[in-house]
């Protein structure tokens, strides 16, 4: 089974998209086979890898046109990962998409037929605490809140945590709260370092990897590439994203995930 | 001078919300842990006991005369991080050195060090070091920190701002006479910033 990871946030600019493409990238380079479903109606990780929106079928063609999974998942140059896009939605049907998200169990479907080819999935969500990002949590295994550094984030977290909780308590009983990762850090400023100081000192379950702004981000989305594939010599950003992987994959066992039969291993011979 | 206001920052409910769904980390219990449980392994040898003779551990009751390391001047200015934290490794016999930079990535490290949650003890480093200087504002920028744990010291040298970057070189467990090798130690890794950098 699957372990889905749903990447939420009530504020909008946090770096979700940023979060699940880079995380996804490094599960994937881990050797384990990862699906990034692009469930933002904007279209968000479309936008971070491709020239436009329009570029790739996705969850809209199966929502609408009932076309096969397979034919629109895409398959990357990295084995190990998929993509699910959200497909070529027209802006203006987006609180139709929405609808059907919320209304139908259209996403757990989509869910539980790729659930048998994936260790991980993970969910791009759009900001807000919406009916798609509901849909989402209601239909993941766990959850995880980038927690921009900055005050307005640090004080909106709260909610973000009651919807979770709520969830967790009246439709998704098997959603585990990963932990809040810190983004978009800056030790060097004032501001930034009083967000983390509180945040370490006073919220459990803050997570111990954490990810500092930089410019290679920035260049990154230019380039339309996760950090880890740009040109030359492998950036600290990416290593963080390797350190945030094992983490996230030792919390997930912790909590009982499924972890797959790949850790029994046949007795080698040495010499 | 920094701002010594209290932020307006009411996480009552987050902290109420997380201490109900966050996963636990299990606490160390000191009955759970075996007699041996440090991170680091120590690089110094353990003496091996005889007949009737209880393991011992070197204590800093030896004189700090004769556990003082040979101390050699670097004959010119580090060329890179590696090689300042190899030579502080060298003159104060620390199980381990490395260096944090001003966001709290270590750049560079030599010796046991450990694989895991170490990461966080650079911005922890960081983190530490402006704490500290609130302590009290006027009494200039802090240029060492050193942490006594029961079971270790961690000491770290701050390095004076040089395009509006700072670094922490760090020791762990040096020898109990590097105190009398601080001086040192600053001069040359303050004179060989410009060519690490």
């Amino acid at each position: 089974m699957a372990n889905t990871i749903s990447i939420v946030s009530s504020k909008g600019g946090t770096g979700k998209t940023t979060v699940a493409l880079n995380l996804a990238v490094a599960l994937a380079e881990s050797g384990e086979r990862t699906l990034l479903l692009d469930l933002d109606p904007l279209g968000a990780i479309g936008f971070s890898l491709a020239r436009n929106d329009t570029d790739w079928r996705g969850l809209a063609e199966h929502i609408v046109d009932e076309a096969p999974l397979n034919e629109v998942m895409l398959q990357t140059r990295l084995p190990q990962l998929s993509i699910l896009p959200r497909g070529r939605l027209d802006p203006l049907d987006i609180d139709i998409y929405e609808n059907v998200l919320r209304c139908s169990d259209a996403l757990q479907n989509i869910i539980a037929e790729v659930d048998a080819e994936f260790r991980y999935i993970i969910v791009d969500t759009p900001s807000g605490l919406g009916s798609v990002t509901r849909a989402a949590l209601a239909s993941s295994t766990h959850a995880l809140l980038p927690l921009q550094a900055e005050p307005l984030a640090l004080r909106a977290i709260s909610q973000t945590l009651h919807v979770l909780q709520h969830i967790r308590e009246n439709e998704n009983r098997k959603l585990h709260l990963i932990g809040i990762l810190a983004v978009m850090v800056q030790l060097r400023k004032d501001v930034s370092f009083n967000i983390m100081s509180t945040a370490w000192s006073s919220l459990h379950g803050v997570l111990e990897t954490y990810i500092p702004r930089t410019d290679i981000f920035h260049l990154a989305s230019e380039k339309g590439l996760p950090v880890a594939f740009l040109q030359g010599r492998c950036p600290p950003e990416a290593k963080r994203f390797e350190m945030l992987a094992t983490e996230i994959k030792t919390i997930i066992q912790n909590l009982g995930g499924d972890m797959g039969a790949d850790d029994e291993r046949p007795q080698r011979e040495l010499i | 001078m920094k701002d010594r206001n209290v932020n307006s920052y009411n996480l009552s409910y987050a902290r109420q919300l997380l201490d109900a769904m966050a996963p636990t980390r299990k606490p160390a219990s000191k009955i759970d842990q075996p007699t041996d449980t440090r991170p680091y392994v120590r690089l110094m040898p353990v003496q091996k006991p005889g007949n009737g003779e209880q393991a011992t551990r070197p204590t800093e009751t030896v004189s700090a005369e004769k556990t003082r390391p040979a101390f050699t001047e670097p004959s010119e200015n580090f060329p890179d991080w590696e090689s300042c934290i190899a030579w502080c490794i060298g003159i104060t016999s620390a199980e381990a050195a490395f260096v944090v930079d001003s966001q709290g990535f270590i750049i560079a490290t030599r010796g046991r060090i450990p694989s895991h949650g170490f990461e966080c003890t650079g911005a922890e480093l960081v983190f530490t070091m402006d704490q500290l200087e609130r302590i009290d504002p006027e009494a200039g920028k802090l240029l060492w920190i050193d942490l006594d744990f029961n079971q270790r010291r961690l000491v770290g040298f701050i390095t004076p701002v040089q395009n509006n970057e700072y670094f922490i070189v760090g020791l762990v467990a040096p020898d109990p006479a590097y105190n009398i090798l601080k001086p040192s130690i600053s001069k040359h890794i303050v004179k060989s910033l410009p060519s690490m950098n």
